[in-house]
């Protein structure tokens, strides 16, 4: 690692940057071939309305994966449909949320309050 | 049988009319007796005959005003009988007419009237609340109202969110303090990608971002690489950002952001100052975070991030301010929990080099209520461990400072809601700073709504 120190900050910094947006790409790369193999793949019907059937159960459980990784349980009774809609909003930014499971999550606190 | 009254008046007065003529020659002295009993007779038939037409005239009469009665009757009877279809066309319009109503008040209470409709539908007011005694050794202890955050979300549409978060202060000296901690729009572009405009907090770290709200923040103080007195990183800027979270396996996800800032400048005496408003030196800075994240089932998952910035911050634009973090943090059950970090800090000047900074903290975490003890005091209390230190370190002012410090904190909260904590920590500080070499006992009350 003697080469690192000897580097200037400023070349250091622009490497890690470097190394970091080379990071940031791979994972598009990744999701876009992801996404591509999915969209590729033909599943039956009826395999899909389970997965999906699957999915729905799992808000409440998904609200326990993401939620209490920082704080404790809100309940859904404390706020209207609305209010979770502009919360959940708030917090999938926030907190980076995959879309699908904070749709999960809303469903599960709308339907609970 | 008028008619056959007449009739048979008719045949006695021809009858006797015959009889009359037929006995005319043999009995003359006798004939006008009986022609004169017989005249009386026809008298007394005729007198019947008149007395039966005068009867049958009135009873045509009657007849008649039978008749009209009938007929009267008859028309009111039609009349009625419109009347009472009428009626019973009003009775099924109104019957009709009610049962819609009732149709609208039952789908109204199935389907109350949607939040959507109304003009406050969208604006939520979130936040938290604290006040707090700190007492540090060889000083005197003081009660404070240390933080009133609210944060106020606008819900424009289904895809774009204004959110702001004040900061008002009652500083040492009494006075007042309003910060704007962060005022951003967020526009959601698709379910990969968010962009957001305005002042936000940098992700940088998790501590700002994520565990900055006193109800989330597991003690009443705060690392020191994030701490105000202490901090090596600047808390948030003004500029654009794309964030978001990737899927990438069933149980995985990969959150980033990556943005652009005006970057810190330069202060009075040389020294760097962070949350700078404008761009001092027209060239910005870059950063961003990557972070993975995996759960094996509720609450027990891994998340690793690493996250950097780096950019002029000099007057001039020749001097580069960056720094390079990483983060950790762990769940293994829902009431365990350690978390870490560590960031270094490279601030390059004209005439000292590059000074260099690092700092570092780890967490543990346990609600003893894992211990499932039967006694509700117990079952409402965390204790808290921390390490925290830092080789070299920055002042409020942004003034660069040589030395080193240690802190180990043990703290332990007391849950009285879930959004309610009554959070104790004393602090061992151990460092060459003078001003951050004190030990420190601080209790705290803080509410998130």
């Amino acid at each position: 690692m003697n080469w690192l120190s000897s580097l200037t900050s400023r070349w250091r910094a622009h490497i890690g940057l470097a190394l970091l947006a080379t990071v940031l790409c791979a994972a598009a790369i990744v999701f876009v071939t992801a996404a591509d193999s999915s969209a590729a793949e033909t599943k039956p019907a009826q395999t899909t309305k389970k997965k999906a059937a699957k999915k729905e159960r799992d808000g409440a459980e998904l609200y326990r994966v993401y939620c209490s990784r920082c704080h404790a349980e809100r309940y859904p009774r404390e706020k209207t449909d609305a209010q979770w809609k502009t919360a959940i909003l708030h917090m999938r930014t926030r907190a980076q949320i995959p879309a699908k499971d904070a749709k999960a999550i809303l469903k599960y606190l709308q339907e609970n309050n | 049988m008028l008619m056959k009254r007449t009739t048979k008046v008719s045949a006695v007065g021809i009858g006797a009319l015959s009889l009359l003529m037929l006995n005319v020659p043999g009995a003359t002295a006798q004939t006008n007796t009986d022609l004169k009993g017989m005249q009386e007779m026809l008298q007394t038939q005729g007198q019947q005959i008149q007395q039966l037409l005068k009867g049958r005239a009135e009873d045509q009469q009657k007849i008649q005003r039978l008749e009209h009665m009938v007929g009267e009757n008859s028309q009111k009877a039609d009349r009625s009988e419109q009347a009472a279809t009428n009626a019973q066309q009003k009775a099924e319009q109104t019957q009709k007419a009610a049962a819609d109503v009732a149709a609208q008040v039952q789908a109204m209470q199935s389907n109350p009237p949607s939040e959507e409709a109304s003009a406050n539908r969208n604006l939520l007011v979130t936040g938290f609340a604290d006040t707090l005694y700190r007492k540090e050794a060889g000083g005197n202890g003081s009660f404070a109202l240390a933080h009133f955050n609210p944060i106020l979300l606008y819900r424009a549409s289904d895809n774009v969110l204004f959110e702001g978060e004040m900061e008002m202060e009652v500083a040492e000296d009494g006075s007042t303090e309003l910060n704007i901690e962060y005022g951003q729009i967020d526009y959601v572009v698709n379910d990969d990608l968010t962009l957001i405009g305005g002042r936000f907090v940098l992700p940088l770290g998790v501590v700002r971002e994520k565990l900055d709200a006193g109800w989330i923040n597991k003690m009443p103080i705060m690392p020191l690489p994030e701490a105000d007195a202490t901090s090596l990183i600047p808390e948030n800027d003004i500029g654009v950002q794309a964030r978001g979270a990737l899927d990438v396996g069933p149980q995985s996800s990969l959150a980033y952001a990556a943005y652009i800032v005006n970057g810190p400048g330069e202060g009075e005496d040389d020294a760097m100052i962070f949350n700078n408003g404008s761009s001092l030196n027209g060239t910005p800075s870059g950063g961003g975070r990557l972070a993975l994240f995996h759960y094996w089932q509720p609450q027990h998952d891994v998340e690793l991030g690493v996250s950097g910035q780096t950019g002029p911050w000099s007057m001039d634009g020749d001097q580069f301010y960056s720094v390079c973090a990483v983060d950790a943090a762990l769940h293994f059950g829902p009431y365990a929990e350690c978390r870490g970090e560590y960031m270094k800090t490279w601030q390059e000047t004209a005439d000292r080099g590059t000074l260099e900074a690092s700092g570092w903290w780890a967490q543990i975490a346990y609600e003893l209520a894992g211990l499932n003890l039967d006694w509700p005091v117990v079952n409402n209390l965390e204790a808290v461990c921390r390490y925290s230190g830092e080789c070299n370190t920055r002042d409020e002012d942004g003034n660069f400072i040589e030395g080193h410090i240690n802190q180990y904190a043990i703290g332990l909260n007391y849950h009285v809601t879930n959004t309610m904590l009554v959070k104790s920590s004393y602090e061992f500080n151990d460092s060459n700073i003078s001003d951050l070499n004190h030990d420190a006992f601080t209790i705290q009350a803080v509410y998130g709504f």
